[in-house]
């Protein structure tokens, strides 16, 4: 590889108050009114995303809708629709890698970008002038397209190092666009307060806190040492980061996910354990296409539970090979879910999540081998006939559960929110 | 009870006892060894109900016959910590003492009426138990032929070559249950072991004395199948012979004596129908590498060193007089290994995890070895002489 003097040029792209603002170009009508995603105010669920119209009265992610309906009555209360969103943020990936094939999504609404590399290219094509503001232009660029074509707002963050480019995009929110020109990082961070940085939660906020450090310049006065000896292995990371110094890079690869998750909180609190294994058998059947889709094998499953009081239980277990089939899965799942739904208490949402994504060739097995590939075909089949048709064409397994007390559309059962982690 | 002992060689008893202590048992018991102390012999008795064992002790002086439970595990750890030659274990109610000069400790135990019965060879075998003591003498007497009938016997080094080869290849997860086991089948005077996981199968032949006339058969738990090993590596002489009784639920195993002492290790027999194995085993090739054991084991290893368990394949392209190992990880790099090879058939290429590779080459004694494949996404089968067939199957390649 080829020493360059030029620093890393990283770029963290984040749509502002996403699932609101899809909303707000789906229907142009709700522009410029306050937008809240998550539920109508009579579903007894949180704020997934607001409006900045709506978080200028005052109401948070997470807040309950009832309060939010408090503080703002006139907001326009949604259910959302998901595949928008995930459809939104795809384009926006997409887009994203016209700039650079080193797009590393951290979600479905936030990106980070490399373009140490592009310079040049960048400069054939007129993106930037010859400045030393390049990374500053490009990102600007990069903001007004979206902007043109998906007609979407984001702020982006320029830095040299990841952890700058957050911190920055943090800053410059919403839209806008912020450049940390490299070797002004200590001079940027310095007045900040301290959980801007990440690894400071509120509760290592308050410990610094007593130490009487407010902002990140408190901590960088202070000796690594003595650091070291309140906040143990932590405090190195901790001093380089309040410092700016961040070697992390992007890490496109990572586009391939780490894991597939699906769940839903139900429309009212649930004890019928055949009602939520009914539930649980559908998500893993969504997991396990999109894992097909993306030709990918996992290993193990987790089955989440969240209860009517907010604690939440998940457990995993890995089958012994890899597999794409939803009947390997499902022994699991419903084994898992009795070990986790334990307590007598509503479940107000349950999960299934895939991970440990395997290798590219399959070990074979001595006795199961026909078996194996006529499933395989089977599942090739149905997905091949849910593409064309609709997922809701055909209803498998537990699932079949669902049809008296869910709708259901095109992409199947109409769940109250969705989340698509990936 | 009251015993004077040697205690290295109740410490190795001992050794070979906590093997098989259900440690978290429910029942107090099962986590002791019984002592058992006759007139001229001490016999530790230690079971989790599936497996169990009876290990004979020479050199004990009983002084008072009777019988004591003892915590296996605070037991061994006392024995290695005592330096000294003798020990003496005397008994009252459920406490043991145990005095050595300097050292004394009292140990609390459990009821002996406690302690389920460990199953015997049936009585008649009880006679000819001819004890010959002649330490590294040269020939052991075999005992007297067996009177009940059903016992046969194997040489104590084919038997452990035979759990050597296959062993290994035993489920390590409780998918389904017979992979968790060997399956044994005796008929005439051989004595054949199977053992699969699914994805790999390793078969060994070997022979046997006295088998039955129609073929017996019976999967034994990987468990005991180690506790054999153990017994047969723990200084029983090569040439000796095991007895071996299978019946309907269970099987016995009586180990040539150790000094005169006997250790008789029994285990029930996994309940369950042992995959149809003579049918995943291929029989016609048309490709046929001959390979050097040593060579072979350390091109597979190098190339092993970069993959890891997400990548797992090792891939092995075979063309005329040079076989080519190669792997490649994506976050880890690539390796390329080249040996020389005597192959006769159309060049291919095949993938394999390298873990099952190596575990069926470490237990080839001989320096070469036979694969004969088909083709990509086929299985391979590796073979020494007719003793030892090994079938793997192949990583496809996607």
């Amino acid at each position: 590889m080829e020493l360059s003097a030029a620093p890393p040029a990283i770029f963290l792209v984040d749509i502002d108050a996403f699932f609101a603002q899809v909303e707000q170009i789906l229907q142009p009508e709700l522009k410029g009114r306050p937008v809240i995603v998550g539920g109508l105010v009579t579903d007894r669920s949180v704020v997934a995303s607001a409006s900045y119209e709506a978080r200028a009265r005052g109401v948070k992610t997470a807040m309950p809708l009832a309060q939010a309906h408090r503080i703002c009555p006139d907001a326009v209360f949604l259910r959302g629709n998901f595949h928008a969103y995930a459809r939104f943020s795809r384009e926006m990936m997409d887009l994203c890698r016209r700039y650079t094939p080193l797009v590393e999504p951290m979600s479905l609404d936030e990106a980070y970008l490399d373009v140490t590399g592009c310079r040049r290219l960048f400069e054939t094509q007129g993106i930037i002038s010859a400045g030393d503001a390049w990374p500053l232009e490009a990102a600007d660029h990069l903001k007004r397209t979206l902007k043109r074509e998906m007609d979407l707002f984001v702020t982006v963050g320029v830095a040299a190092s990841r952890l700058v480019a957050k911190i920055a995009c943090d800053y410059a929110k919403p839209n806008g666009v912020a450049y940390v020109k490299p070797g002004y990082e200590a001079p940027f961070l310095a007045p900040l307060p301290l959980k801007v940085l990440p690894g400071i939660g509120p509760r290592t906020a308050e410990r610094l806190a007593r130490y009487n450090l407010h902002q990140v310049c408190d901590l960088v006065r202070i000796p690594p040492a003595m650091l070291a000896a309140h906040f143990g292995p932590a405090a190195e990371v901790l001093a380089a980061r309040a410092r700016g110094i961040d070697s992390s890079t992007v890490n496109a690869d990572l586009g391939d996910p780490k894991s597939i998750s699906r769940e839903t909180t139900f429309e009212t609190n649930l004890i019928a354990r055949d009602a939520m294994l009914a539930m649980l058998y559908y998500l893993m059947e969504r997991a396990c296409r999109q894992l097909r889709d993306d030709g990918l094998l996992a290993r193990t499953v987790t089955v989440k539970v969240r209860y009517a009081d907010f604690l939440t239980e998940g457990r995993s277990r890995s089958l012994p090979t890899f597999s794409d089939h939803d009947d390997d899965f499902w022994p699991l799942v419903s084994q898992l879910f009795s070990k986790v739904y334990t307590r007598r208490v509503g479940v107000r949402l349950v999960g299934v999540t895939l991970s440990h994504f395997g290798p590219n060739g399959r070990q074979m097995g001595l006795f199961d081998e026909t078996a194996y590939r006529r499933r395989s075909e089977f599942y090739r089949s149905v997905d091949g006939i849910r593409k064309r048709f609709g997922f809701s064409v055909l209803a498998t397994g537990r699932s079949i559960e669902l049809l008296e007390t869910h709708e259901r559309d095109s992409n199947g059962f109409k769940l109250r929110t969705a989340c698509l982690s990936r | 009870m009251k015993v004077v002992c040697d205690r290295a060689t109740l410490t190795r008893g001992v050794q070979i006892a906590s093997g098989v202590v259900a440690p978290k048992s429910p029942k107090p018991a099962l986590g002791c060894i019984k002592f058992e102390s006759r007139p001229g012999r001490v016999t530790l008795l230690a079971t989790d109900l599936e497996v169990g064992i009876r290990v004979e002790l020479d050199k004990m002086d009983v002084q008072q016959p009777g019988d004591s439970l003892i915590p296996a595990d605070r037991l061994h750890g006392i024995l290695r910590e005592l330096e000294a030659d003798t020990i003496t274990l005397s008994s009252t109610n459920q406490e043991t003492e145990i005095v050595a000069p300097g050292s004394r400790f009292k140990v609390l135990g459990d009821d002996p009426n406690d302690f389920p019965m460990v199953p015997e060879f049936p009585a008649p075998a009880e006679a000819p138990a001819g004890k010959k003591k002649e330490k590294n003498g040269a020939e052991e007497a075999k005992p007297a032929e067996p009177v009940v009938e059903g016992i046969f016997s194997a040489g104590a080094d084919d038997l452990l070559g035979l759990i050597k080869r296959t062993l290994f290849a035993t489920a390590k997860e409780n998918t389904r249950y017979a992979l968790n086991g060997v399956l044994w089948e005796v008929a005439g005077n051989s004595l054949t072991l199977v053992a699969t996981d699914g994805r790999r199968l390793s078969l060994a032949r070997g022979k046997c004395k006295n088998g039955p006339k129609d073929t017996a058969s019976a999967i034994v738990p990987s468990k005991a199948m180690l506790l054999i090993e153990r017994c047969l590596t723990d200084g029983v002489e090569a040439e000796g012979q095991v007895r071996i009784l299978i019946r309907e639920k269970d099987i016995l195993l009586e180990m040539p004596p150790v000094d005169g002492a006997r250790r008789i290790v029994y285990s029930r027999l996994v309940d369950g129908h042992f995959p149809k194995y003579e049918d995943v085993i291929p029989k016609d090739f048309d490709k046929k590498a001959t390979l050097s054991t040593a060579a072979f084991a350390a091109a597979v290893r190098k190339a092993a060193l970069l993959t890891n368990e997400e990548s797992r394949g090792v891939s092995l392209k075979f063309s005329e007089q040079e076989l080519v190992v190669t792997s490649r990880t994506p976050e880890m790099g690539e390796a390329e290994v080249r040996i020389t090879v005597e192959y006769a058939g159309e060049p291919m290429e095949v993938g394999f995890n390298p873990v099952y590779l190596l575990d069926a080459v470490k237990v080839i004694d001989s320096e070469q070895f036979v694969f004969n494949l088909k083709g990509p996404n086929k299985p391979g089968v590796i073979t020494e002489g007719k003793l030892f067939t090994h079938v793997v199957m192949p990583v496809s390649i996607v």
